[in-house]
């Protein structure tokens, strides 16, 4: 069996953590928090683009799952239990934000727009191709500008899926939605994910 | 197949979500759609693009437990936000307008009764005694006196409000240092005992991980060796099948070269037979 970190092994044989916080066990709480907290955030900010909010969205998760998690019956359905949290959290931001009229989600940049960008492709193999550069950082960039641009059930789906690695049955529980219709929103979400790409003219060897 | 059961299947591949005999089963159903294996193709050439951005690393805050039905945390975002925060605002708002007013001359007085607010200096009055009309000049030192007035009464008003405000901020500042300062205090020493409790069972904890991630690592490297054996052993065994057959062909070669000098050996002693019974 491989594991990526010592904290993703943390993460997975943590059973026993949520079951002391459960109880009201303050520092199994606390640890909780340590491990969870960099994911949530990584969720918000893919949702916002933003640091600030995203900080904001995690703190406040973190809080309503410290008043609420003495409530939680079974211990195997936390982490939906908290992605569904910290979901309601970035809706509740949303609105606020929009209320406030100063939403500023998909703040594109509009030089990448009009230029177009290719993937850096590897030294070596299938894909190689010398003509083609374009560094990490603006492909994340590109990426996330993209992703902000889908709609919002098929950009949760892939966060969920692609970068928070929730298996297909946590995100129906989270959403409230079928195992199948997660699959499906997923897969038009790649679908829309490659058409924006190309209409950035983003070129990737294969495509 | 159904062409949503199809991308519903599709993502499951793609995402490892599928058993052993369904990807068995899905794999030879491409096999033999190659139209649906170019678009399985294409969604991982996009899941590997959507799948470049990487984690953003983020400090997550100490937290130290609960006191009460708060945390110290809460407390200190209860502290910052709703105490402080409206207090100074408050103070900045009633400086702002008491400048303002001081300078945009203002006078507030009362007069028979009715509330005079002006900006600036008040309006000239007709002043009349009895039948008798007063000159320009004495109009103008009432005004004068009645501006030094009514300026150093402001004088005095606004320093007096500032005086006050000063005093109430101070007291309210101290107030508020003194609670803090309780808080402060009454968590210290159970938050120490709580940090060593924490740090203790933290190491504890890691110790644990660590066990259990080596203990796995272990299992599988042993699995690693053991394949790495077999195999070493299989490859030794087809060298060792190699080299006999190598010894076998270098003896037959050897057994050939023998037989071909022993003709060689017949034909130069029949020669020499040959040469000696012709001179004889």
């Amino acid at each position: 069996m491989l594991v990526e970190t010592l904290q993703d092994f943390a993460i997975k044989y943590s059973d026993q953590i949520v079951r002391k916080a459960t109880g009201g066990n303050e520092q199994a709480f606390s640890k909780l928090m340590s491990l969870w907290y960099k994911r949530i955030y990584n969720f918000s900010y893919k949702y916002f683009l933003n640091h600030d909010t995203a900080m904001d969205v995690t703190q406040k998760t973190f809080i309503s799952v410290h008043k609420s998690i003495r409530k939680l019956k079974d211990v195997n359905s936390f982490k939906p239990w908290l992605y569904r949290i910290a979901l309601n959290k970035c809706h509740e931001e949303e609105r606020r934000m929009k209320r406030r009229k100063w939403f500023s989600l998909f703040s594109a940049n509009e030089d990448s727009q009009q230029g177009g960008l290719w993937l850096e492709p590897p030294a070596e193999g299938p894909f190689y191709n010398p003509d083609k550069s374009v560094d990490d950082k603006e492909l994340e960039e590109l990426v996330l500008e993209c992703l902000s641009e889908l709609p919002e059930e098929q950009r949760i789906l892939i966060i969920m899926k692609e970068y928070e690695g929730l298996k297909f049955r946590e995100i129906a529980v989270v959403l409230n939605i079928s195992e199948s219709t997660a699959k499906s929103r997923l897969y038009y979400g790649l679908k829309a994910m490659k058409l924006i790409l190309e209409k950035k003219n983003f070129t990737y060897y294969g495509f | 197949m159904d062409s949503k059961l199809i991308n519903e299947e599709l993502m499951a591949y793609l995402y490892g979500e599928m058993s052993v005999g369904e990807k068995k089963q899905f794999e030879q159903y491409l096999s033999e759609n190659p139209e649906l294996a170019v678009e399985m193709k294409e969604m991982s050439l996009i899941k590997k693009v959507v799948g470049q951005v990487k984690d953003k690393e983020v400090i997550d805050p100490f937290f130290f437990g609960a006191r009460g039905t708060g945390t110290t945390w809460q407390t200190a975002r209860i502290i910052g936000n709703s105490i402080l925060k409206p207090a100074i605002g408050l103070a900045a708002s009633i400086s702002l307008i008491i400048i303002l007013g001081y300078f945009t001359g203002l006078h507030v007085s009362t007069e028979s009764g009715h509330l005079n607010i002006i900006f600036g200096q008040p309006a000239e009055k007709e002043i009349m005694q009895n039948d008798n009309y007063v000159n320009a000049d004495q109009v103008t030192d009432i005004i004068n006196m009645r501006l030094h007035e009514e300026r150093a009464y402001q004088t005095d008003r606004v320093s007096n409000i500032e005086k006050n405000f000063n005093v109430r901020f101070a007291s309210d500042y101290q107030n508020q240092q003194q609670e803090i300062n309780s808080i402060l205090t009454e968590n210290a020493a159970i938050n120490n005992q709580m940090i060593t409790k924490f740090v203790k069972q933290l190491q504890q904890d890691n110790l644990e991980y660590l066990e259990r991630y080596f203990e796995l690592s272990n299992s599988a490297q042993q699995q690693y060796v053991q394949t790495l054996l077999t195999e070493f052993s299989a490859y030794l065994e087809s060298q060792r099948e190699e080299d006999l057959r190598l010894i076998g062909t270098s003896l037959t070669d050897l057994k050939e070269n023998q037989e071909l000098q022993k003709m060689e050996t017949n034909q130069v002693l029949v020669s020499i037979l040959n040469t000696v019974n012709n001179r004889n």
